[in-house]
Parts: structure tokens; C-alpha cells; sequence
């Protein structure tokens, strides 16, 4: 049986299982005996006991009473929530510097050039701590804050506006804007198979949006009692009241928007030179303006090549965002990182990290490649 | 075949390794090292920070380089390892650092993931605040924005407290390093900055570019017991750091300084001051270590008075003030265990 190639690659195949298997099992019983004899101790119990330490700077509703997995989950929401927020400014702007790297006005590829070699020369920590010095090096105090608008200011403690308040309950609005969404996907949906049908689009859609104008108009007088304006005040050394966006998650948002753009403008670069110059050629010829010609033909054939090497760049924005708290904004690994500290929990707390992070970034993964299916040529 | 046979090396390697993690003492390590791995601060002026040429100077660095006088006779056989907040418990956990001389305050549930070995320092919150504010109790910080290190440190808890007795609310800013935080504050993001007092007070002394417009505010919310910490599971390593830092309050009760110690081992009389400095022998045999071990740490660092004044006291520029760090006759807690 020796002889058969087939066997002998199945055994060996089987050896470097088990090998692995042995290797995995005595590095686990060598750490779990190593940490008993250091006192250092085990086990997940301690994600229900109180966390015990604040968060500056929530999505979520949190106290330092909550237990030690809702922080975790907070801290999960404020890292998701910059990293959404980064990929989606990022896409944008990383299409336009592509774009504009290729523009033959030698201003905008010139400038479009300089953003990608800042950006992609630079390491991404100096990007984020030169950024947030700027804030007390270039914008004022509070007591001599720039004001924008009536009520809105802008100074070292971030950026002060107006908010609208609503003291009703929270379901009325929900409810009515859920209703008025249903309403126009229906008219629209209702609308293109008229169109598909009789070949003329029926004005379904505009008589939705009237609908819903109608309605607000009619909901806003209803609650007007509900709705006030909250002007922010300047009491003692700071503004309060009102809507405010801090320096940290500024500087956090511009900073790695800023740096992902870059790479994001190279890939679309790359992406536009990928498509055939007969492409180009065919769309003059059709008599499309350029604006239509990179909008119908180069972008959509673009994407074939630009999706693949973007989904790294996204998972590089998810995985950046740990920087965070160099800039003072608490993200998903500073508040696990702190509950390591007050729990000694750093084994579970550190696989903890791992695997949300290849959760999150697995999913990203699995979307982007069901999108890049999507897009890619269709053989039959 | 061979890159079965390299796998196969490579495996062993690893079980080997991992078989013997534990087997050698901090005490061996460390002398087959050549040098004590000093778990420090990321740059506390006085307590502990790397001067202009480099060199770590501070109160918590002396109290580190006592160990590595008493152990190798030379208190320059030291390392630093800057460590913030978060990292220093697991720091010590792992042995990465032999001791853990860093502003870390003693309490129950790090002490029974690490060893505390001696109170060195005790100290209590404080919030540096520009004078302009005039913050003169804790009600008057209504409303006040104090950037901080956080991560888990006791100053954050510090600050909970003050909120609920006072019921005050005050906005926070986290960083994962006192130094940003301070930069922070000193930049105008923020009313306040809170930290452990000697360590605002050195910030402001030696960083402030005039210490004068800042004025410190100490709650008195927390006292806290700053101690050095080592790994666990070596008594022996225990002993000779207990006994480096208590060689130098033993000396400063006995009036023996870095100045006078050659010449008080001269010509000392009694027992247990000839047996101590090395004139009489045996005093390092039961640690296994010279008989001159307290002498050396006594003649290279200094007793607690002089090392105290040096870097926090009235020979430095923040000329704080002992307090409770001084000898019960000086109305301090700081016990000499005898060298009996």
C-alpha cells in the first residue's frame, strides 16, 4: 500500500493534522497550567459583573453600572460607527482623487498627487497626532470661539450648534417616517412596472413625495409643542446644550478618512487605466459628454478591478480605527483593553479583540465579495 | 521528506519551550540577564523619566535602581520599560519587567494577580486647573472638562467619587497616556487635567510654560498606597526588593546618608549598623548576595530623605512636600524594618 501515491499523500496529510492538532493541545494545557501557577485566572464570568469606568463618548446609552459586556458592545458601536462613517467619506473622495489624478488640468492632478503621497507616505499615528495638535495650535479657545451662524461656534472644544429637540415620545416620528418610506419604495416599485409595462413612467412617485410633504406638514403642527430648538450657551469655560461634534472624533474621522482616501484614489486610478482605451473610444462616439462617459462606461467597468483591492482597504479602516484612542477617542480595544486592566482577564479579553475583529472583518469580506459577484462579468 | 523533518524540528522547539516557561526563578533570570528589567512610567517628570541625555532619573526610578544596587552592587545595572496604564499589571504578569516601580497603587484585586512588595510613596488625586477658573472645592468643578488617562487607572475612579459626593458633573476626555492627556490640556481642550499629585505637580514644575497661571486642586477623595510590584511566585526575588527599598528608610532613620556612610562604617559602634554596612560579615548571606549590599545601595542611590528631596523634594523643582512619606518621628508612615 506503500506504493500507492495516493495513500501516502493521505497519510501524510493525516500526520500534519495531527501534528498540529498535538501542537495546539500542548500549547493550550502549557498556557492554561503557566497562568495557574502565576495566579492569573480564567474564565468569562466577569462580562456580566459591572465594568465600573466610564465612556467619554457614546452611540449608546451607558453607565459605568453596566456590566462589562454592554461596554464592550458600546465600545464595538463607537469603533463601527467611525469606521462606516470613514469608508463611506473615503469611497467618495478616493473616486474623485482617482479620477483627478487622470484630469489633464495639471492643478487638480497636481493636487490630487499630493493628497495620495501625503497620505500614503506618511504613518498613519503622526497623520492622526498632527491632526488633532492642529486643533490648539490653529483654532482658538473657547472664550474666543469663531462663530459660524447664530449659535453655532467653533473653537478648541470642538464644534457647538442648535439642536432640535423632541420631548413627545420617540415612536410617533418613527412610525411616521416609517410609513412614509413604505409609501414611496411601493410608488416607486408600482411606478417602474407601469413603465416596463406601457413604456411611459406614471407620476406614482410625485404624488408619494406630495403625500408625504402633506403629512408632515400636518404631523409638525400636531407635535409643534414637541419640537424646540436648544441653543448651546456659553457657561464658565465651555459651550453647552445643543448638538456637539468633539475634536477627538473629528480628528479621528478627518485623519483616517484622509489617509484611506489616498489609497482608495490610487486603487480607483488604477481601476479607470484598466478599462480599454476602445471603451473610451465607443462612448465618444455615442456622443456622450465625459461626465456621462465615466459615469455609464468607465466607472461600472472599473469596479470590475477596483472592488477586490478595496475590500482590503475597508478591513485596513476597521482594523486602523484602534488608533482611535491615541486622539482621545475610546474605541472597541481601549474599552476591552481597560476592562483587561481592572479585571486581569488579559487572555480571554485579548481573544475577546481577535475574534470580534474577524467577525467584523469576515463580514465585511463576505459582502463585498457577494457585491463583487454581482458586478462581475457574467458568463453563460 | 526534509520539510517533514523541518516541521517536525520546529515542533519540538516549540514543546520544549513551552514545557520550561516557568521553570527558572525572576532571581535567576535576572542575573543571567545582567540587569533588573524596571517597569516605568511614559514620562512623569520627578518620578520617573528620561532626562535630556537619556538617562531615567525620578523617585520611582531610584527606588528600581536600589534593587539593582543591592542585587549587582551597581545601581546603573537597570533597565526602563515606559509602560502605560493598561500595559503595567499584565507587564508584570508575564515577567516582562522584574519590578514595577510606576505611581501603581496597592489594591486587593491587583495584588492578588501581581506581588506588592513596599509601600514607596503615598499619595492622593489632584486636578490641575488654570487659575483663571477659580476652582477652590469640588462643587465649583459643575461642568468643567478634565482630560485624563484612562484605561483602567484609580485616578479614574478618583474622579467618579468626586461626582457622587459632590454631585457635580464633569465631562471627561480619555487618552491612553497621561502625556497626551496633559498636552491636552495644556493645548486648551480641556479645564483640567487629573492625575496623581506629585505627578501634577512635577507636569507643572518642569512641562508648564508658566506653572504660575495653573493652580492645583487636591479633592482629598483618594489616598492611595503607591507601591512597588513584582511578579509572582519568587520569594527570594520578594525579599531583596523589600529589603533594597527598606535600606534606604533604615539608613534615613539612622541618619546615614550617600555622604557620611563610609564614614559612619568606619566608625560605628553598634551591632547592627556594623553588620548592615558590611563591617562585620553576614548580613547578605541568608539573600544570597555581598555583605556590602546595603552599603551600595546606601552610597550609589541614598537614603529615602535625600532620594525624596532629589527628585520631589525641596532639591527639585517641585518642591513638594513629605507629608505622610516620612518617619513616624516626623509624623509619616514609614516604618524601618530592622536589620536584625
Amino acid at each position: 500500500m506503500l506504493q500507492d501515491a495516493r495513500f501516502r499523500a493521505i497519510m501524510a496529510q493525516a500526520a500534519l493534522l495531527a501534528g498540529v492538532a498535538a501542537l495546539g493541545f500542548v500549547l493550550l494545557t502549557a498556557t492554561a497550567r503557566n497562568l495557574e501557577l502565576r495566579g492569573i485566572p480564567l474564565g468569562f464570568g466577569f462580562l456580566w459583573r459591572p465594568a465600573n469606568f466610564q465612556i467619554a463618548e457614546t452611540i449608546l446609552p451607558y453607565s459605568s453600572s453596566d456590566p462589562n459586556w454592554w461596554a464592550a458592545v458600546v465600545g464595538l458601536s463607537n469603533s463601527l460607527f467611525i469606521s462606516v462613517l470613514v469608508i463611506l467619506l473615503a469611497s467618495v473622495i478616493g473616486l474623485f482623487i482617482g479620477i483627478g489624478r487622470l484630469s489633464s488640468n495639471p492643478l487638480v492632478s497636481g493636487l490630487c498627487r499630493v493628497w495620495v503621497e501625503v497620505a500614503r507616505n506618511t504613518p498613519l499615528v503622526v497623520l492622526l497626532i498632527f491632526n488633532y495638535a492642529l486643533w490648539w495650535e490653529v483654532v482658538p479657545l473657547a472664550t474666543q470661539a469663531w462663530k459660524l451662524a447664530p449659535g453655532t461656534h467653533i473653537s478648541v472644544r470642538g464644534l457647538s450648534m442648535p439642536a432640535l429637540t423632541w420631548s413627545a415620545s420617540v415612536l410617533a416620528p418613527a412610525a411616521f417616517l416609517a410609513t412614509s418610506a413604505a409609501i414611496l419604495v411601493v410608488a416607486s416599485y408600482a411606478a417602474r412596472q407601469r413603465q416596463v409595462e406601457t413604456g411611459r413612467r406614471p407620476a406614482y412617485v410625485s404624488a408619494a413625495w406630495l403625500f408625504t410633504a402633506l403629512g408632515a406638514s400636518i404631523f409638525l403642527l400636531a407635535y409643534r409643542d414637541a419640537v424646540s430648538l436648544d441653543i448651546p450657551e456659553f457657561r464658565r469655560a465651555n459651550f453647552s446644550g445643543g448638538w456637539s461634534l468633539t475634536p477627538e472624533l473629528t480628528t479621528i474621522l478627518i485623519g483616517l478618512t484622509f489617509y484611506t482616501a489616498g489609497f482608495i484614489g490610487e486603487i480607483v486610478r488604477g481601476g479607470i487605466l484598466a478599462v480599454r482605451k476602445g471603451q473610451w473610444e465607443a462612448a465618444t462616439a455615442l456622443g456622450l459628454s465625459r461626465g456621462q462617459t465615466y459615469r455609464l462606461v468607465v466607472v461600472p467597468l472599473a469596479l470590475r478591478s477596483i472592488v477586490p483591492p478595496l475590500n482590503s482597504q475597508y478591513i485596513n479602516v476597521v482594523k486602523n480605527s484602534t488608533l482611535a484612542i491615541v486622539v482621545g477617542y475610546q474605541d472597541f480595544m481601549t474599552v476591552v483593553s481597560t476592562m483587561i486592566n481592572k479585571t486581569s482577564h488579559a487572555i480571554e479579553g485579548v481573544a475577546i479583540i481577535l475574534g470580534v475583529f474577524l467577525a467584523v472583518n469576515l463580514a465585511l469580506s463576505a459582502l463585498l465579495n457577494a457585491y463583487n459577484r454581482r458586478i462581475a462579468i457574467m458568463e453563460r | 521528506m526534509k520539510r517533514v523533518t523541518q516541521f517536525a524540528a520546529a515542533a519540538a522547539m516549540v514543546l520544549i519551550g513551552a514545557g520550561s516557561v516557568n521553570a527558572q526563578s525572576i532571581t535567576d533570570k535576572v542575573r543571567q540577564r545582567g540587569y533588573v528589567s524596571c517597569g516605568a512610567s511614559q514620562g512623569v517628570p520627578g518620578l520617573s523619566r528620561p532626562d535630556d541625555k537619556g538617562v531615567w532619573t525620578g523617585f520611582d526610578v531610584d527606588s528600581c535602581r536600589a534593587v539593582a544596587a543591592a542585587f549587582f552592587g551597581d545601581s546603573q545595572k537597570a533597565q526602563f520599560v515606559p509602560l502605560n496604564a493598561a500595559q503595567r499589571i499584565p507587564a508584570v504578569q508575564t515577567g516582562e519587567v522584574d519590578v514595577l516601580a510606576r505611581t501603581t497603587t496597592w489594591t486587593y484585586t491587583r495584588d492578588v494577580a501581581v506581588r506588592f512588595v513596599a509601600i514607596n510613596l503615598v499619595d492622593g488625586d489632584a486636578i490641575m486647573l488654570r487659575k483663571s477658573l477659580n476652582v477652590g472645592a469640588a462643587a465649583d468643578l459643575e461642568g468643567l472638562t478634565i482630560c485624563l488617562q484612562g484605561g483602567g487607572s484609580l485616578v479614574e475612579n478618583a474622579l467618579d467619587l468626586i461626582e457622587q459626593q459632590n454631585q457635580v458633573k464633569v465631562e471627561r476626555v480619555y487618552f491612553d497616556s497621561t502625556i497626551l492627556a496633559r498636552d491636552a490640556y495644556f493645548g486648551g481642550r480641556c479645564d483640567g487635567y487629573m492625575s496623581d499629585g506629585f505627578a501634577i505637580a512635577g507636569q507643572r514644575a518642569a512641562v508648564a510654560s508658566n506653572p504660575d497661571e495653573h493652580a492645583i486642586f487636591q479633592s482629598g477623595a483618594t489616598t492611595e498606597p503607591l507601591a512597588l510590584a513584582i511578579p509572582r511566585g519568587d520569594d527570594r526575588w520578594f525579599d531583596i526588593v523589600r529589603y533594597a527599598f527598606n535600606a534606604m528608610v533604615w539608613a534615613e532613620d539612622r541618619g546615614i546618608t550617600s555622604k557620611n556612610v563610609d564614614e559612619i562604617a568606619a566608625s560605628a559602634t553598634d551591632g547592627e549598623t556594623r553588620k548592615a554596612l558590611g563591617v562585620e560579615p553576614g548580613i547578605g548571606e541568608p539573600l544570597k548576595l555581598d555583605d556590602k549590599w546595603i552599603y551600595n545601595v546606601i552610597k550609589q542611590v541614598g537614603n529615602y530623605g535625600e532620594v525624596f528631596a532629589r527628585n520631589l523634594g525641596e532639591e527639585s523643582p517641585l518642591k513638594a512636600e513629605r507629608r505622610l512619606n516620612a518617619l513616624p518621628r516626623d509624623g509619616g508612615i514609614l516604618f524601618p524594618i530592622p536589620f536584625k
